[in-house]
């Protein structure tokens, strides 16, 4: 270890004598590899917020069973336990007809006026059942089956497009992240590449003086490293700033969305972004420089 | 030091550079090898290094055989050689100083030993005034005294100078050869190739070696070849 140590000054040294020497190329490296990173937390953070919210409205999914007006107010009890017992099924709510009217001005706002045009309360008393969104099919099959219910209004087009989206933006997410692999993976292990073979010369006359390859090779991943680094630090300031902007102008644009606490999120998707930079940098650099060697 | 037994080189184009011979240097001596361009001088020393192995026969250095599937041990046995090269190769941008200690930075040396033991090569060389000097600005003798501090601070158990005085006056020649000759003690040996047959008179090796066309042919000194 102390052995290996002593060396620190002339391996940074190293690094930074590699970096000027490909002192534009690495530049733009840093700023390809500081977007690509950038793109990556505004997807995961998507990833993030569209699954949050997507299970916030899975939580909510809800079937509406309709039963006879003349139902005597014992079996209404009767059935909302039957349905209470069922697996899959949260909360069983028994709405009355005003309550729905109710419910219904609040979602209108302004435009329940168009209410009052109906000479009586047009809406229906009914069971609000909170579902698992999981067994909404075995739920619904029982309820229908039910001869105390009339109708069942079970939302399955929307609960089960939200259900469609939230699979797409998971699977956007590991595509991205994946490519961002990927891409850092190339432009790293490029750039070691590139330094390799700028100071060939250099590594020829190491070798012929019998250093080894750890001595050798150690600048060039700490270069790797370095550069990753600095593009995941750039990134994650970006990142920072950016969603700092659009809080500030979505804050309170969506008001049903369900609050969530963004800050910590975000902050841990910059760590992680670093993080990953990091090893990311270090991999590419050794993976380049197995390529060089093999070559 | 070295020990070769019937061995020859080949390149992978056809040519012989080596034809096969039997040769055996030992501790403490300077050998001089001598001989046209092309004569086999650079080959010999590539076999040393071992950048290139032979295509047959054995060839030792050091104890170790020149082989292939012996990469590591060839690198090991490289810390333990202090080669001067005919281009000096040197890191340009670097100091005197940093060229000198980059030499000894993967041996067994501590810091401040390493920037000691250089200093005082550097002294030796007559360069200690620029030692801090970039080699980017130095005259080519100049970097030539800078590649034999390099090679000799390691206090290597073989020397091997490819083609030292190449492009140099009697008089500069005659002074690297003797200043690579008084590298030698009991136990390292110096093995110099050059050019220049008039030069062999005014330095006194332990061994003369001749070479043409790749075979040895023994001119003066004890039994190597």
């Amino acid at each position: 270890m102390f052995k290996g140590l002593k060396n620190t000054n002339y391996y940074l040294g190293e690094v930074k004598t590699i970096i000027k020497l490909n002192g534009f190329s690495s530049f733009l490296s840093v700023i390809s590899l500081s977007l690509i990173f950038f793109i990556t937390t505004l997807t995961l953070t998507g990833w993030w917020l569209s699954t949050t919210f997507t299970n916030a409205l899975e939580n909510e999914a809800e079937i509406s069973a309709y039963y006879p007006a003349d139902i005597s107010l014992n079996n209404v009890q009767g059935l909302i336990l039957e349905i209470q017992k069922m697996e899959g099924v949260k909360t069983v709510t028994a709405v009355t007809a005003e309550q729905a009217y109710d419910k219904m001005s609040e979602i209108l706002g302004q435009e329940a006026k168009i209410l009052s045009q109906f000479d009586e309360n047009p809406f229906e008393a009914y069971l609000e059942i909170g579902i698992d969104l999981d067994r909404l099919e075995p739920i619904l099959t029982t309820l229908e089956l039910n001869d105390q219910l009339e109708y069942i209004r079970d939302n399955r087009t929307i609960l089960e497009k939200i259900s469609r989206i939230s699979t797409l933006i998971a699977l956007l997410g590991i595509i991205m992240t994946l490519a961002v692999g990927i891409s850092t993976f190339i432009i790293t292990s490029h750039i070691i590449r590139e330094g390799v073979h700028a100071h060939e010369a250099q590594i020829n006359t190491l070798q012929l003086l019998g250093a080894p390859d750890t001595f050798i090779n150690l600048p060039f991943i700490i270069e790797g490293a370095l550069l990753a680094l600095i593009s995941g630090i750039l990134a994650a300031i970006a990142y920072l700033g950016f969603m700092r902007v659009v809080g500030n102008f979505t804050d309170g644009v969506i008001p049903f969305f369900p609050i969530i606490e963004t800050q910590t999120v975000f902050i841990s998707i910059s760590v992680g972004t670093i993080c990953v930079s990091l090893i990311l940098g270090l991999l590419a650099s050794l993976f380049g420089l197995k390529l060089n060697k093999k070559k | 030091m070295i020990k070769a037994n019937q061995c020859s080189l080949q390149y992978k184009d056809g040519t012989v550079a080596l034809k096969p011979f039997d040769l055996e240097i030992g501790k403490g001596e300077t050998v001089l090898i001598t001989g046209p361009s092309g004569s086999g001088k650079t080959s010999l020393l590539k076999l040393i290094l071992g950048i290139e192995v032979p295509t047959s026969g054995k060839f030792e250095v050091l104890g170790q055989p020149i082989c292939k599937g012996v990469d590591q041990d060839i690198r090991k046995l490289r810390t333990q050689i202090g080669p001067i090269f005919q281009d000096f190769r040197l890191l340009e941008g670097r100091t005197v100083l940093e060229n000198v200690v980059l030499g000894l930075r993967f041996l067994e040396n501590s810091p401040s030993d390493m920037k000691k033991i250089a200093t005082d090569y550097i002294e030796r060389v007559g360069l200690g005034h620029k030692r801090n000097q970039s080699v980017d600005r130095l005259s080519w003798g100049e970097c030539q005294r800078v590649a034999i501090a390099r090679a000799v601070s390691r206090r290597p158990k073989l020397i091997v100078a490819d083609e030292p005085t190449g492009n140099l006056d009697q008089e500069n020649a005659i002074n690297v050869l003797n200043l690579l000759a008084s590298f030698t003690d009991s136990n390292t040996s110096v093995l110099i190739t050059t050019h220049a047959t008039h030069l062999v008179d005014k330095i006194e090796p332990t061994a003369l070696l001749v070479m043409h066309e790749g075979v040895f042919t023994f001119e003066r000194g004890g039994a190597y070849v």
